[in-house]
């Protein structure tokens, strides 16, 4: 037996197009996950109903426990019976008046399971009964693995359930402010203070919303006036796309990077974007200063990257391979359309380069496939690299360009700030260190 | 006994699902077990509610079922995966696990169990679990399945040698509180052959026979003792060791089954020497079934307590009646628990911590914490409790006294 099935050379995946097939998936805590009930749970001062079979409902239960908002959160486990007959309508009617009458949300998401998308349950025409019944939006939400496999993916999508209600808003108002900025993609707000919301606020863009940053529903509500929207993950595109769409918000798509190089180009797509000048070339000789002193600590380290980290493994494993570093591994199991372009390059760059399908049942068989690798980076990568030294790269950390790139290396030095899982409140000194 | 609590949930999570349960029976034994689902479900089960996968990580895999898989009724792709990632392991046997999604459409198991037993010549157990039920029925159901399959009377007993049945994480905890028993067992010169399932293999399973007598520690048992008895004549009890006079009992009722020498330290009753409550106590314990009478004897003999009150979110009547206190109840909402706890007074409340919400801060009731993994999932699972045996006594004693 061999991990063979399991992976492709860098250069074959680019040619194939293709990660290799998973006949089965090895799913776990090590592929990390937001989950679609603290996605809408960013929305302040609103709460979630799960309505679906028992077993569904533990899942975004601990999941809002983990991220603090459990607290708004309620469940209704509902019965076979009663799921194919149809019979649960009114018993979620009852609950979502009991709940806003009771609790008094500006907002309430009632989230539907896959049973429903395959019995195809109609959950708008509830929603307006009850919107009408107690006077608060009703936004029908869905975590629907089972759609998984559909285009947009279903982190988009879950992402995109702000549009409904940001429409409403938007039609409310239907003024744009001029000088306001919504940043798209990200789970929590930039930790960083001084990079691209500087350079946005000297450029004339002093007020920039972010998910996650919000402490009440009408501050959420300025999204919807937004003049911008920066895209700083895939996840946020279709929101973006909509955005645009209904509201006539452009957007720039500007992924986080770790490049020098791709940082520099997506600091001149805002530029252009924004038809502006950033003053960002002290700011960029400052992190090559920073990574000249510290690549060395690297030489010679094995470094393996996972998909469980906040940006893209293959625009991550393109800059350390630029910065003379040995990539060896990539574990992965989706690629985005923007990835085949550092993919490409890597294909010519370091060629060797061996990815790895992350969920491919066989992976788990081979634990001393890794035992070279001396740095593993993402929750993944980890999982599988067991003699290495993890750095996460968390969901709960969102930064964004020169600063993101000088904080992963003092993450992977880690003599700055121990390596570990980071809680967004315990990140502002590292970066003010930087 | 599958039945979940119903209403409106906002202090508890349901229990873990059925599904959930056949994984934890599963685990140790060396299978491969196969959910079939979108991929939700398998990370409940590895997430939240499979403490060990931390620690060891089984063949567990999802089949990832997709929308168009399901609308077009393709079973040949998840024959075929599953065929494919057999030949490549060297597993006991595979386990399918049903889950919501082939649940609402009616997809039966048993017909792709028949066709890969054929194809791979393993033992492939099928189980139309839904994800409506809770984890009493998975684990039940799971452990009937491999008795049927794989026990039969004709072994030789094995004197003073005892099973351990209903031991998964999900009821027992860590197998810090399984080796307790283990040990009072050993110290009492008894013989474990066979824990059902944790820690034991599949062979120690299928020596079950073997013993002399089986000790079921969790409601999710029952149903395997009970097959156990009538069909190999293997007697059981559910009396649990549970602190300090209960254990020596417990001992003395096991002495007094197996009609063989026990170790002579324990014939003798082992008195608490410890501080009471004072009389007319009244307590609440919230749990697991036979873990929550067990820990009544406990509260009763060891530290005086007048009168216990058992709550469940598991139906209690598959324990005898005159075990069962008149006011002893199933929890079937979570608004019947906080009218429980709000209307009644209660000296000591015992139970996994998710219940401190619902105790009134003002009230102070000194509250035990006994994790339920299958409520709580691996939050608590490595914190410090106990409950069999003296080191269960010495846990009370500093809840309540310290």
């Amino acid at each position: 037996m061999s991990p063979d099935a399991a992976k492709i050379r860098i250069d074959e995946l680019f040619r194939s197009k293709s990660l290799p097939p998973a006949p089965l998936q090895n799913i776990g805590p090590h592929i990390p996950r937001w989950g679609v009930i603290n996605t809408s749970l960013m929305v302040p001062e609103s709460v979630g109903l799960c309505i679906g079979p028992a077993g569904c409902m533990r899942e975004p239960f601990f999941d809002a426990r983990k991220n603090g908002n459990g607290a708004r959160l309620f469940l209704l486990p509902l019965s076979e019976n009663d799921v194919i007959m149809g019979n649960h309508l009114p018993s979620i009617k009852k609950a979502l008046i009991k709940i806003a009458r009771e609790k008094k949300p500006k907002a309430i998401f009632l989230c539907s399971m896959c049973v429903d998308e395959l019995l195809g349950t109609d959950y708008d025409e509830i929603t307006r009964v009850v919107e009408s019944i107690i006077q608060v939006p009703v936004i029908a939400i869905k975590m629907n693995p089972v759609c998984k496999k559909k285009n947009p993916s279903q982190e988009q999508k879950t992402y995109s359930f702000f549009n409904k209600y940001l429409r409403s808003c938007h039609s409310e108002t239907a003024i744009n402010n001029e000088r306001s900025v919504n940043i798209l993609g990200g789970y929590t707000p930039l930790s960083e203070k001084r990079e691209l919301l500087s350079q946005l606020s000297h450029a004339g863009y002093p007020v920039v919303n972010q998910m996650g940053e919000f402490t009440s529903y009408d501050q959420f509500k300025h999204m919807a006036m937004a003049s911008h929207n920066i895209v700083i993950h895939p996840r946020g595109l279709l929101l973006a796309e909509e955005m645009k769409f209904f509201m006539g918000i452009p957007y720039c798509f500007s992924p986080v990077s770790f490049g020098l190089k791709t940082i520099g180009e997506k600091y001149h797509d805002l530029e252009q974007f924004f038809h502006t000048k950033f003053e960002i070339d002290a700011i960029r000789d400052e992190a090559e200063r920073y990574l000249q002193e510290n690549i060395h600590y690297f030489s010679g380290k094995k470094i393996a990257i996972g998909s469980g980290i906040n940006g893209s493994p293959y625009e991550l494993a393109q800059a350390f391979t630029e910065y003379g570093l040995d990539v060896r591994a990539v574990f992965s199991d989706t690629i985005h359309d923007y990835e085949w372009d550092h993919i490409s390059s890597l294909s010519r760059d370091n060629p060797g380069l061996i990815v790895y399908r992350t969920s491919h049942p066989q992976l788990k068989d081979f634990p001393h496939e890794w035992d070279e690798i001396d740095i593993a980076i993402g929750s993944d990568a980890g999982y599988y690299c067991n003699h290495a030294r993890i750095v996460l790269l968390p969901f709960e950390v969102q930064g964004y360009g020169y600063e993101y790139l000088k904080y992963l290396i003092s993450e992977m030095r880690g003599d700055i700030n121990p390596v570990s899982r980071i809680q967004n409140d315990d990140v502002s000194p590292v970066w003010e260190n930087l | 006994m599958g039945e979940s609590m119903k209403g409106l949930h906002h202090l508890l999570p349901p229990l873990a699902s059925d599904y959930t349960g056949i994984c934890s029976a599963l685990y140790d034994l060396d299978g491969m077990i196969v959910l079939h689902n979108p991929s939700g479900c398998m990370r409940t089960v590895t997430d939240i509610d499979e403490p060990r996968w931390a620690s060891h990580r089984a063949s567990f895999f999802s089949s990832g079922v997709s929308e168009s898989d399901v609308i077009f009724g393709d079973d040949d792709v998840f024959f075929r995966n599953i065929v494919r990632t057999f030949q490549s392991t060297d597993k006991k046997f595979i386990a399918l696990v049903s889950t919501p999604v082939p649940a609402i459409i009616g997809m039966d198991m048993n017909d792709i169990a028949t066709r890969l037993e054929t194809t791979l010549d393993v033992p492939v157990f099928a189980f139309n679990t839904t994800g409506f039920e809770n984890y009493s029925c998975g684990i039940s159901e799971a452990y009937l399945t491999l008795a049927k399959h794989y026990l039969s009377s004709s072994q030789e007993k094995i004197p003073l040698s005892v099973n351990i049945l209903g031991a998964t994480p999900l009821d027992t905890g860590s197998d810090r509180h399984l080796n307790m028993l283990i040990s009072l067992l050993v110290q009492a010169n008894l013989s474990v052959n066979a824990v059902w399932t944790m820690g034991s293999r599949l062979e120690d399973l299928i020596r079950s026979p073997c013993s002399e007598l089986n000790i079921v520690i969790s409601h999710t048992a029952l149903p395997l003792a009970q097959y156990m008895q009538k069909q190999l004549g293997i007697p059981y009890t559910f009396s649990l060791p549970v602190g300090m006079q209960p254990s020596a009992r417990f001992i003395a009722l096991i002495e007094k089954m197996m009609k063989g020498d026990v170790t002579v330290e324990y014939r003798e009753e082992k008195k608490a020497d410890g501080p009471e409550l004072p009389p007319g106590s009244r307590a609440l314990i919230i749990g697991e079934p036979v873990i929550s009478y067990g820990i009544k004897q406990c509260l009763i003999n060891d530290f005086g307590v007048d009168e216990v009150q058992v709550a469940s979110l598991l139906p209690l009547d598959m324990i005898p009646e005159t075990d069962r206190g008149s006011n002893d109840l199933t929890i079937g909402k979570e608004k019947d628990l906080e009218n429980l706890i709000g209307h009644n007074h209660f000296d000591i409340i015992v139970g996994d911590p998710y219940f401190r919400n619902f105790i009134d801060t003002k009230k102070q009731t000194p509250f035990i914490s006994l994790p339920h993994i299958a409520l709580s999932g691996n939050e608590y699972y490595l914190s410090d409790y106990a409950y069999f045996g003296e080191p269960g006594y010495r846990y009370f004693c500093k809840s309540l006294f310290q």
